[in-house]
């Protein structure tokens, strides 16, 4: 579905992003295919607000109809984490926040 | 170097001890300041997010670094995952590095952990923590810049680079050849090149993954910040919280300071105190009637009526604003009207970026201009130049104009409101409909609120204020004795005369407010307080403000648009701007006489004018789009 669709306080994963210019600019900002990002608002009016991991974004609404992307499911939010640890709407009952999970093992890094 | 909003200048500051403007947006420097450290040479450059050709600052910043020595990278430790990105940029172009990483403060405020020696080594580059608005580090940084090195380059575009074929990277042919060559293999793809959006992948998971291993995150729930910041730019809160943030500068500047500050520092300061102290010490050298005399303590006298107006009027309230918009701008409110602005700007031909230009403009409108650059069009620059220099009044300006309207009433003053912001609306949305192309897409990042720093706020006040005495001292003095020797050799009453068919005819005011527009030519603050002293009707001096506000801009403005957008350019919108504001000028003044002097009533009929003209061109610019896109001249 478009960003502009999504529900407020949901947590995304993007699986389509514009191409040209604005597109290449999303990935530098780090929205990129599969990354995850909370809808903070802007359904009705003005531009669509994401947060991503530690910072928000504002999006032109023309830009946020030609992101894809899909809802995550209750139990890939909780290993996502709530971006600032808010009680996510549309995902069961919430509860105390979780900090979020580090993967430690395994990294892309290890061989570079 | 580095991202938008991380503390480059402040950084640049601490190091050569040369002021740089310091704020809390993204932007905040559009041009590059060279300062020295010892004996080398040190360059701020504009915040970039990379160093392709997606602006016109990422071009001149490539350009710097190609020539650079050593190349200091400021990063946030509150959003290492964006500005790394272009860390790895620079690293994988073999810059020699040195990484900054700025507001370490900040993150542990937040709660993040930032393992700076497994960055360092993640990333092959010292990495230097700092506290640059408090100076903290910077010694640690200085003697970093010896050991800088180039980076450990993305894995995959180092496996890429080892298989392609020689020649096809250019090899390890020296750092600035290879540097070139590596952006330039970015901008094009194909031919088994992997090309911009391939790297750009790669480099942003490479960077998500360096992230996920050196930041850990220890937040309890979202701050009385996060929340408010958010409340900031949804429209049913955010809203009337800017409507409580315009209320209070109101209150501050319209009532505050032109009011108690300013009647003390011109009636009592300068009007009892001053004046008749230097007419005195005057009296002892020259006759006060003579033509001497009068141009230097007579009516338009440069000692009495030049300093009276800068120092009594202007720059009291020229110091209430700066303070205003000062706290405003560390705050990290000015994105967040950005946000809030941007469906609007839409409309315009802008998007809500541009706020942030019209918002500077409420400053200082040549400032303002230079900071169109921020733009991401030519197009948005274009039309963000031609708003400001018409309908934008500088803060001089604004403060007489809100001490005149404060004695009003608020109807009025709710009439010359719809005035300017519907010519304002008319204006950007006929420009829209006509210039082709149209606005660009928002991507605006919103940096945390902070509370913002007294001395950064002091600093920055007094820094700008010394500016607006320097610029404006020079051009007032020159105003009041061209005005003066007009008006020795009467000239002045021929001028007055001969403008009588259009202010008081036109616009129906008294032949003297002739002076005030003779005056605004020069400046238009220097305008507007000609028209403070003037005995006018409300609806007269509604009028009269209308006019002003929408008059030619300041010479030095005037200077900095031809510099901007060419001559041929600036001198198409100067006259547009001194046609418009007679026009709008002498509707509202017709509109009124037509209407019984029924404020709603004008009010309504203005409205219905503004909306006619801005349709009837925005259909025109669609039509004429129309035809070219056919013809395939111009996108649409």
């Amino acid at each position: 579905m478009r960003l502009t669709q999504a529900e407020r306080g949901r947590a995304l994963r993007i699986v389509g992003l514009p191409p040209g210019r604005a597109g290449d600019h999303l990935v530098r900002l780090g929205l990129i295919e599969g990354a995850v990002i909370w809808w903070e608002g802007g359904r009705w009016w003005g531009p669509v607000i994401v947060h991503k991991d530690r910072h928000e974004l504002a999006l032109g609404r023309r830009l946020a109809e030609a992101i894809q992307v899909e809802p995550l499911d209750a139990t890939e939010t909780s290993v996502a984490g709530s971006p600032s640890g808010e009680r996510a709407p549309g995902i069961g009952r919430g509860g105390p926040a979780r900090p979020r999970r580090r993967r430690r093992g395994g990294n892309p890094l290890a061989a570079g | 170097m580095g991202n938008p909003n991380v503390g480059k200048s402040a950084l640049f500051s601490s190091l050569c001890g040369v002021y740089a403007e310091v704020s809390n947006y993204p932007g905040t420097t559009v041009d590059v300041t060279w300062g020295r450290m010892g004996p080398d040479q040190v360059v701020d450059t504009p915040g970039v997010y990379g160093l392709s050709d997606l602006s016109p600052e990422e071009t001149i910043t490539r350009r710097l670094l190609l020539e650079a020595d050593v190349v200091v990278n400021v990063v946030s430790a509150t959003r290492l995952d964006t500005d790394l990105f272009l860390t790895q940029q620079l690293a994988d172009a073999g810059f020699r590095l040195v990484v900054a990483v700025n507001m370490m403060d900040e993150a542990r405020t937040l709660g993040l952990a930032v393992d700076l020696k497994l960055l360092e080594a993640l990333l092959g580059v010292p990495v230097v923590p700092v506290v640059a608005v408090r100076g903290e580090g910077i010694e640690e940084l200085k003697g970093a810049l010896d050991r800088a090195r180039p980076g450990k380059t993305t894995p995959a575009l180092e496996e890429w680079l080892a298989a392609a074929p020689p020649g096809e990277a250019g090899g390890r042919s020296g750092a600035r050849e290879r540097a070139r060559l590596l952006l330039a293999l970015e901008e094009a793809g194909g031919d088994g090149k992997p090309g911009r959006q391939t790297v750009y992948r790669w480099r942003r998971q490479h960077v998500d993954a360096v992230v996920a291993r050196v930041v850990g995150d220890a937040r309890r729930g979202a701050s009385f910040g996060v929340r408010l910041g958010r409340w900031m730019v949804q429209p049913w809160t955010g809203l009337p919280l800017l409507g409580a943030a315009l209320w209070l500068m109101y209150q501050m500047i319209g009532v505050f300071v032109a009011g108690t500050v300013v009647d003390f520092t011109e009636g009592t300061l300068m009007r009892e105190g001053y004046e008749p102290l230097v007419r005195q010490l005057a009296g002892r050298l020259v006759a006060a009637d003579s033509a001497a005399g009068r141009l230097l303590v007579g009516e338009f006298g440069l000692l009495t009526m030049t300093v009276t107006y800068l120092l009594g009027i202007l720059l009291p309230l020229v110091v209430g604003f700066y303070l205003a918009l000062s706290l405003l701008e560390d705050s990290g409110y000015l994105p967040r009207i950005a946000a809030l602005a941007d469906r609007v700007l839409v409309s315009l031909g802008l998007n809500g970026r541009a706020i942030i230009p019209m918002i500077l403009g409420f400053g200082c409108v040549t400032m303002a201009t230079i900071t169109t650059r921020l733009l991401p069009t030519d197009r948005e620059r274009r039309i963000a130049v031609f708003l400001l220099g018409l309908a934008i009044p500088c803060s001089a300006q604004l403060g007489v104009i809100v001490a005149i309207l404060a004695g009003l009433g608020p109807q009025y003053a709710a009439l010359y409101a719809l005035v300017v912001v519907g010519v304002l609306a008319a204006v950007g949305m006929a420009l829209d409909g006509i210039l082709p192309g149209r606005a660009s897409d928002l991507i605006l990042e919103l940096p945390p609120l902070r509370w913002p720093r007294p001395g950064n706020v002091l600093r920055k006040t007094v820094f700008r204020a010394t500016a607006f005495l320097r610029e404006a001292a020079g051009f007032f003095a020159a105003g009041a004795l061209l005005l003066g020797a007009l008006e020795v050799t009467g000239a002045l009453a021929r001028i007055q005369q001969a403008l009588a068919p259009l202010v008081s005819g036109w616009l129906g005011l008294p032949a003297e407010a002739s002076t005030a527009f003779v005056m605004g030519l020069v400046r238009r603050d220097f305008g507007a307080a000609g028209l403070y002293d003037l005995p006018l009707a409300p609806f007269q001096a509604v009028v009269a403000l209308v006019t002003i506000t929408l008059f030619v801009p300041c010479i030095a403005s005037v200077m900095i648009i031809a510099k901007e957008r060419g001559r041929l350019e600036g001198m198409v919108m100067w006259l547009a701007t001194l046609v418009s504001a007679f026009t709008v000028g002498g509707m509202i003044r017709w509109l009124g006489a037509a209407l019984g002097g029924r404020v709603p009533a004008v009010m309504v009929a203005f409205a219905g004018l503004v909306l006619v003209v801005a349709w009837g061109a925005r259909a025109v610019g669609r039509q004429l789009k129309l035809q070219h896109a056919v013809e395939g001249k111009v996108p649409r």
